[in-house]
């Protein structure tokens, strides 16, 4: 697969904090390290990509073939100019991963990311509201992580009333406020 | 956005003092009339006026994704029979095309077809209930009636096709499970008819009717920039102006040999929304009806024998045939892509559904991950009913067309 116009422009412009591309089975992706998530994403809206089509996670652990860290974040984009797409990715480390959000360039990525957080326990930077999306706030751990059995139960809660789930969200808020 | 949750007594009394009316909080949902599916929306109103909302989903979660990495490839087909569960062949066709790119599988042509003519089959039955369901909640139930009646015959022409009403599970990796009747083409004859004069009679109907337009237009606006910046595609995009289309972007199965339209409006309102749904049922028909002259006879699954089973006579008969079917059926065998990663997109009745699978070469995928159309919309709902009235949330949610199925996978 030849390196694509895209991938070379994105490796002038970032210099060494894009880590490589990798050839995947019907497109390639741009790995960029961590710190320049958000940086490599401005990049590719002044190259016109305006639409945010998809982001998600995945959990590389004991995959065959090893990443550079098993968290994968991945990426893509569409410009509705060119008709292109543009994939990038970005791997974190299991303990503490933390990538910068992308709902300043995108109201996209705010549901996305609270998928991403619940299912894999990413944390996003300056997230405006960080919270499960799909699971219940008392759920414990990530279920997409390789890690987490697929037979696995999880307390029960007592059944909430309307009240008892604004104290869940003002206690949460609580919380949010100190961190 | 989130909305500010009620602070108990120190504000009301504080806020009494200064003749300041207090904001109400409603739940709608998560089993609300109006509320297709199971979603709940947290609503801060002043007095009819929505000033914050917090949209609440997950209760239709089946861990979809999760369970399709401990199934096999083809184990995972009946699961996305229920991501969307109003027009399951898309999802089908979505699912195996994306493990047939990762594997470099070509369908035999005859299946491509078959597979067009059902996905299309299903976009029609789609988009009849959003707007039939949308309608009566505005009190239209004849509209609703009629749609039902229309989708009804839809979906009897893919229960003689499938053998299913809606868990149909049409596709295998490699090909459609069986070929169309031979009543198909005559039963599909008289379909369109009924469909396109139902189609006619509720469009004048609705359009002529002074509460359903007030209602939808000018309601439930989003521009351009907004539809862009979250990702929204498919019908919703289309009455706003994004005109992206899946089968005419990135041209699957055999959408770039028919000729059809993709209706676009620039008003981004629900009745743009209406008349894209209603315009796109026409062209359906259309492509169903080119598909039915153009298509070959011929075989409907791939010969590949990493996924195809053999004839029963040549497992009998010889130790090749019995090895392939061996190695196809025991557990541990099975379909087994080589190691890599594709992302598949096809267009759904919402719009871009895609499918990112991962495989690391053996028979279970590493990772199916669905992008589902409805997401994006379904999270621009908080942004699309702040400043509307609370009564016109209804024609707004149901233009969004939420499949909860879909959404929480």
């Amino acid at each position: 697969m030849e390196v694509s116009q895209l991938h070379t422009q994105l490796s002038a412009a970032l210099g060494d904090k894009v880590l490589g591309r990798e050839e995947l089975t019907d497109r390639e992706a741009t790995v960029l390290a961590p710190s320049a998530w958000a940086e490599g994403v401005k990049l590719l809206v002044g190259l016109g990509f305006d639409v945010m089509i998809e982001l998600g996670g995945a959990d590389y652990s004991n995959y065959p073939e090893p990443k550079a860290a098993p968290l994968c974040v991945s990426a893509h984009f569409y410009s509705t100019a060119s008709n292109a797409r543009a994939w990038i990715k970005a791997y974190l480390p299991l303990e503490g991963a933390e990538i910068e959000s992308l709902v300043p360039q995108f109201a996209a990525a705010n549901w996305y990311e609270r998928e991403c957080y619940d299912m894999f326990g990413v944390q996003f930077k300056n997230h405006p509201y960080l919270k499960r999306l799909l699971l219940y706030d008392e759920f414990v751990g990530h279920p997409l992580r390789k890690d987490y059995p697929i037979m696995k139960s999880q307390p029960l809660i007592p059944m909430r009333s309307a009240v008892d789930y604004e104290a869940v969200a003002m206690k949460r808020r609580a919380e949010e406020g100190k961190a | 956005m989130p909305m500010e949750l009620k602070q108990k007594y120190p504000d009301r009394v504080k806020e009494a003092d200064d003749f300041d009316i207090e904001p109400m909080y409603i739940n709608m949902g998560p089993s609300h009339p109006a509320m297709h599916g199971t979603v709940k929306l947290v609503l801060k109103l002043d007095g009819e006026t929505v000033v914050g909302t917090e949209m609440q989903v997950g209760y239709l979660h089946r861990c979809f994704e999760k369970t399709v990495e401990n199934k096999t490839w083809n184990q995972a087909i009946p699961y996305t029979d229920r991501l969307n569960y109003v027009s399951p062949l898309i999802n089908n066709v979505g699912y195996a095309l994306a493990v047939e790119k990762l594997m470099g599988i070509e369908t035999p042509e005859r299946c491509a077809y078959i597979r067009v003519i059902m996905s299309e089959l299903s976009r029609i039955g789609d988009h009849l209930t959003c707007v039939g369901a949308g309608a009566m909640e505005l009190g239209a139930i004849t509209a609703f009636l009629y749609f039902v009646k229309a989708r009804e015959y839809t979906w009897q022409l893919i229960e003689e096709v499938t053998g299913a009403r809606l868990t149909i599970s049409y596709t295998r990796v490699g090909g459609v499970i069986r070929d169309l009747p031979a009543s198909f083409e005559e039963r599909f004859d008289w379909i369109e008819k009924q469909v396109l004069e139902n189609i006619d009679e509720v469009s004048r109907m609705l359009e002529k009717n002074r509460i359903f337009v007030d209602r939808m237009k000018e309601v439930g606006k989003m521009p351009l920039e907004r539809i862009k910046s979250y990702g929204i595609t498919g019908p919703f995009g289309r009455a706003a102006g994004l005109n992206y289309d899946v089968r005419k972007a990135a041209p699957y199965l055999v959408y770039d040999r028919l000729n059809f339209e993709v209706p676009t409006r620039t008003a981004g309102d629900n009745f743009a929304r209406y008349e894209v749904r209603m315009e796109e049922v026409r062209q359906s028909l259309k492509i169903i009806r080119q598909c039915l002259k153009q298509m070959p006879q011929g075989p409907i699954r791939s010969k590949d024998p990493r996924v195809s089973l053999p004839r029963k006579k040549e497992v009998y008969s010889n130790i090749e045939g019995l090895m392939n079917h061996f190695k196809l059926i025991m557990p541990g065998h099975g379909i087994r892509p080589p190691k890599g990663e594709v992302y598949g997109a096809v267009e759904g009745g919402n719009g871009e559904l895609g499918f990112w699978i991962i495989s690391d070469g053996t028979d279970r995928p590493w990772r199916v991950r669905v992008r589902p159309p409805c997401f994006p919309i379904t999270s621009a709902v908080e942004e699309l009913v702040l400043g509307e009235q609370l009564a016109d949330i209804v024609p707004i949610f149901g233009s969004v067309n939420m499949i909860g199925g879909e959404m929480d996978r």
